[in-house]
């Protein structure tokens, strides 16, 4: 019998309640998570199948509300940007969410292909340059609802071999822009500097996740291998195919390029960029705003020079002090 | 029982500003349990630096650290790690072991107590015995956090080994960590009982309490002049067998004058002359004998505004002294009779924890309203008030922020209870049911008389103004949306808290009531005197998928920098603007200066709307210090050009 499921659509923001049958057969699904399967019963004959994802029990449970959260947050972030142009492929979809009672969910589409991990060796050069394409744009989307994931890998990224597409999922470790840093575990491999326990420090950016992305490049291009030093790039024909920028991928997360970067001043393919709006430019236009407030009632009080830096760090493009284009 | 089971040894590498610490060499296999020592050491290595130690009592177990090498970039480069049972692994028991106690485990016990006549006979000498006196102090008042200015290696090893043996001759165990020499805070709060720091940020000790810097110097200096006789007079008056820590106070201020006050006129200042006593004359070199005065503060002028009349209390010094008795009736205040032939220990016991009554009471039409003896000590008190409808989460962000309070010597804060009563009160009745208990607080009910919820000794920094108290109120939010009510603090507050719940933002007229009638009160006050305004976005949880608000609440507690208070500011008004709230922004517009802020003092909701209801996610509150730290740079307590930028 089924049992009826209250969730939030991601798609709408209603509430809604269908009745679903429920799978009892758990599995791990990103950290400190939990999966199983869920058919609701949509009308069609073996219903709608997804994946509700909830919080370990036990003592990680804590944790698990965290990534849970961070999951419905990114999640509703991206159909948020996506509106009427159509949610992303690229990106897992979150179909809805509970978030306020003691056992929340989300209910996610299932992931597309199989894990670069066990496909990525079989890529040939023309999946290659699909697989490329697809990646960055993921991150663009990403970038767009001002979200990082943190969390990228080849168990995280999947490649449809019959379509031939890319897919990112688990945002389970993903977090919003200007959010502080927390520690990712895991494999040194796949996680940046700044990431690690041992060295965490600073607030998440657009330039968080192409240290693990580039190096998923180079994973897949080389056949399954790890990438050991920079050489190793040109060797590849990656340091080429990306116009010398992936040097500064491996620097302080400040000076990365992002992913749009990397799209329109390396691989110069404008065509392929989502067209989203910038996920900075309300933050910019509240602040300036205030700023505007804050000028009548303190004249003589100054813009501290570093006032924009969490959102717009390249200083060059605006007047000191001000958002781009002078504005405050 | 072996009091060293593992040892493991750190190198630290600068990684950009910072440094990170790995593993170099360890006794053991046990991967794992390396593992978890190197966790719960982390944020201590991150702390400490060289030359230094650290003793760190975490319950059943402890570990000792020394931090050895460090240059321009990093604190220190190598630190050995002992770790054992805390029952055998003691802080006295590392200090005595060999400066280069090295190798394995057996031979760290080969080298136990080998140290101990060398750091008993510096632990005696007079540079020590003044730096341990404010510990000591702090530690007879049970303070469980106690800073110290940087001292060299051997004289800070010296005081610590002090406290230890003066603490076990008393009888008091509590267990006690220290580091030697830091560098700031640590981000921890993970030891058991008291916590030593000589940190290079610190650059003086936070004054004791006169009444326990007297009491502590005295011991300090029988202990300089005769351990053993020490030992023997705590053990004749019994108090290494005192029930509890005020019943072995109370013995301690029995102890027999040793030496005659060198203030013979009690109307002067009283002092207490600490004589290191010949034994100790053959073999230290002759030092000046140091003589503390304990002298009581004289009050500030003006004169103190009392917040619950708004009448002025002159002469702070000469009021009388009360105490709350329980016993009388169902409690009631009573005189405390003072004999004019005590010392000033003496004095200082009588009078500790007492309350002065406002002299306003002696109006027949007033009711007699108390204040704690300490409150008008430290210059004129910072009063904030917590402003917001019924329903809005003042109280629970109250108790949350005080909760946290520790957590302020991440920004160079120290934080001392005004009364320890009233401290305790709002610790057991709504901090601990809040916080441990996930327990939904009662309101502030809507006939409550305004009252110090609770107040702090708040330092940062030295010299004079650096100590202020800082007075917390909580009014219901149903009194102040009624006009004809108008709390009488708010005429003399130094900074307010107005709390939005996230359901209020959209509903018709919101703030109209609460918000106007209180700055209608604001504008009634000379411009010179308008208070400071941290508006909180409170509950922040409910819209933490909303931007700014998952930024924010995922920001961190963050620094003093003024740029990221100004960020989150524009951020949560760009938000209320947004929604359309533009009465919840006029405290922005009306005060002297402002901040906003996101806060969540549970990090997610209750169960159900039923008042008994729990937290089910547990409590984790989110940026509640930030709004409480914004107010002090804005009202005054915490100084300098960075933070008086702070709220403009």
């Amino acid at each position: 019998m089924a049992d009826m499921l209250r969730f939030r659509r991601a798609s709408t923001g209603e509430q809604d309640q269908v009745p679903a049958r429920v799978d009892d057969v758990e599995t791990p699904a990103g950290e400190f998570l939990t999966a199983r399967v869920v058919r609701l019963e949509d009308g069609t004959t073996d219903g709608l199948e997804l994946l509700q994802h909830r919080p370990v029990n036990g003592d990680r449970r804590q944790a698990g509300y965290l990534r849970l959260d961070n999951e419905i947050l990114a999640g509703r972030r991206l159909h948020e940007l996506a509106g009427w142009h159509g949610y992303p492929p690229e990106v897992t979809r979150l179909y809805g969410d509970e978030a306020t009672s003691a056992d929340p969910f989300a209910l996610f589409e299932g992931p597309q292909g199989e894990p670069l991990r066990e496909v990525g060796e079989y890529l040939d050069n023309q999946s290659f340059d699909r697989f490329v394409a697809g990646l960055l744009t993921a991150l663009c989307w990403l970038a767009g609802a001002g979200i990082a994931h943190r969390g990228i890998s080849p168990d995280t990224v999947t490649w449809d071999i019959q379509d031939g597409t890319v897919q990112l999922g688990d945002l389970s470790r993903s977090a919003p822009f200007g959010a502080a840093r927390t520690p990712v575990g895991g494999s040194w491999a796949w996680v940046a500097p700044e990431s690690r326990p041992d060295s965490c420090y600073g607030t998440v950016g657009p330039g968080d996740d192409l240290w693990a992305a580039v190096r998923l490049l180079y994973f897949v291009r080389s056949r399954g291998k790890s990438l050991e030093n920079r050489g190793q790039l040109a060797e590849a024909g990656l340091a080429q195919l990306f116009n010398g920028m992936l040097d500064a991928v491996f620097g302080p997360p400040e000076g990365r390029p992002t992913a749009r970067d990397l799209v329109e001043h390396g691989l110069r393919r404008h065509h392929i960029l989502p067209s989203v709006e910038d996920a900075s430019k309300r933050l910019v236009q509240g602040r300036a705003s205030f700023l505007n407030a804050r000028a009548r009632l303190h004249p003589d009080a100054p813009v501290p020079p570093d006032f924009w830096d969490d959102i717009l760090p390249a200083r060059g493009q605006r007047a000191p002090g001000g958002p781009p284009g002078g504005a405050g | 029982m072996n009091a060293v089971d593992l040892v493991i040894t750190f190198r630290a590498r600068a990684v950009g500003d910072g440094f990170a610490v790995a593993v170099t060499a360890t006794s053991t296999r046990d991967n794992q349990r390396v593992a978890t020592w190197q966790r719960r050491l982390d944020p201590w290595l991150h702390a400490g630096a060289a030359p230094g130690l650290g003793y760190l009592d975490f319950g059943t177990e402890a570990a000792f650290i020394r931090f050895e090498g460090g240059g321009k970039n990093l604190p220190w480069l190598s630190a050995r790690v002992l770790v054992g049972p805390s029952s055998e692994l003691t802080g006295g028991y590392a200090l005595e072991l060999s400066d280069e106690a090295g190798g394995g485990v057996s031979r760290v016990a080969a080298q136990a107590g080998q140290r101990r006549q060398l750091i008993e006979q510096r632990a005696r000498s007079a540079d020590a015995v003044a730096r341990l006196t404010p510990v000591l102090a702090h530690a007879l008042r049970e303070e469980r956090r106690v800073t110290m200015p940087p001292v060299g290696p051997q004289l800070a090893e010296a005081v610590m080994w002090g406290l230890l043996a003066v603490l076990r001759m008393t009888g008091d165990t509590t267990p006690v960590s220290f580091l030697t020499s830091a560098t700031g805070a640590s981000r921890s709060d993970d030891t058991a009982g008291m916590l030593v720091s000589f940190r290079a940020d610190v650059p003086a000790p936070l004054p004791p309490d006169p009444g326990f810097a007297a009491l502590a110097a005295d011991l300090a200096g029988r202990f300089a002049a005769d351990p053993a006789g020490l030992r023997a007079t705590l053990a004749s008056l019994g108090v290494p067998g005192a029930a509890d820590a005020r019943d072995r106070v109370s013995r301690l201020l029995t102890l027999p004058p040793r030496a005659k006050p060198g203030g013979a006129d009690r109307g002067g200042t009283p002092t207490v002359t600490i004589n290191p006593g010949d034994p100790l004359a053959s073999t230290l070199p002759p030092t000046p004998t140091p003589t503390i005065p304990v002298a009581r503060v004289a009050p500030a002028e003006p004169a103190v505004m009392c917040p619950m009349c708004l009448g002025d209390i002159r002469d702070w010094d000469s009021l009388d002294f009360w105490r709350w008795d329980p016993t009388v009736g169902d409690g009631e205040y009573v005189r405390i009779d003072i004999p004019s032939d005590l010392n000033p220990v003496q004095r200082a016991r009588f009078t500790h924890g007492a309350y002065i009554r406002c002299p306003a009471s002696s109006d027949v039409t007033k009711v007699a309203h108390y204040l704690p003896a300490r409150y008008g000590q430290f210059g004129p008190p910072v009063l904030l008030g917590f402003v917001g409808l019924t329903q809005s989460g003042k109280t629970h962000l109250l108790a949350s922020m005080i909760g946290e309070l520790g957590r302020l010597s991440e920004f160079g804060i120290d934080v001392t209870e005004l009364d320890r009563a009233t401290h305790h009160d709002f610790l057991e009745n709504s901090v601990k049911p809040l916080i441990a208990g996930n327990k939904v607080l009662p309101g502030t009910p809507d006939d409550a008389t305004t009252t110090l919820t609770d107040a702090f000794i708040i330092r940062r920094g030295t010299g004079p103004g650096s100590e202020r108290v800082v007075a917390l109120f909580d009014v219901s939010g149903g009194d102040l949306a009624r006009r004809d009510t108008t709390k009488e603090f708010l005429w003399i507050a130094n900074g307010l808290f107005f709390v939005i719940d996230p359901d209020h933002i959209k509903a018709s007229k919101v703030g109209d009531d609460t918000f106007s009638n209180v700055l209608d009160i604001m504008g009634s006050r000379p411009s010179a005197q308008r208070p400071s305004a941290a508006i909180v976005l409170n509950k922040a949880d409910k819209v933490r998928f909303e931007e700014p608000v998952a930024r924010w609440l995922r920001a961190g507690n963050g620094d003093l920098d003024p740029a990221e208070f100004l960020r989150e500011s524009a951020d949560v008004y760009a938000y209320l603007e947004q929604q359309q709230a533009t009465a919840l922004i006029k405290p922005y517009l009306a005060c002297a200066k402002a901040t906003l802020h996101v806060a969540s003092p549970t990090g997610g909701a209750q169960e159900g709307e039923d008042k008994a209801s729990r937290y089910p996610r547990g409590v984790t509150p989110q940026r509640v210090l930030r709004p409480l730290v914004a107010m002090l740079a804005m009202t005054g307590v915490l100084t300098g050009p960075q933070v008086e930028q702070i709220g403009v």
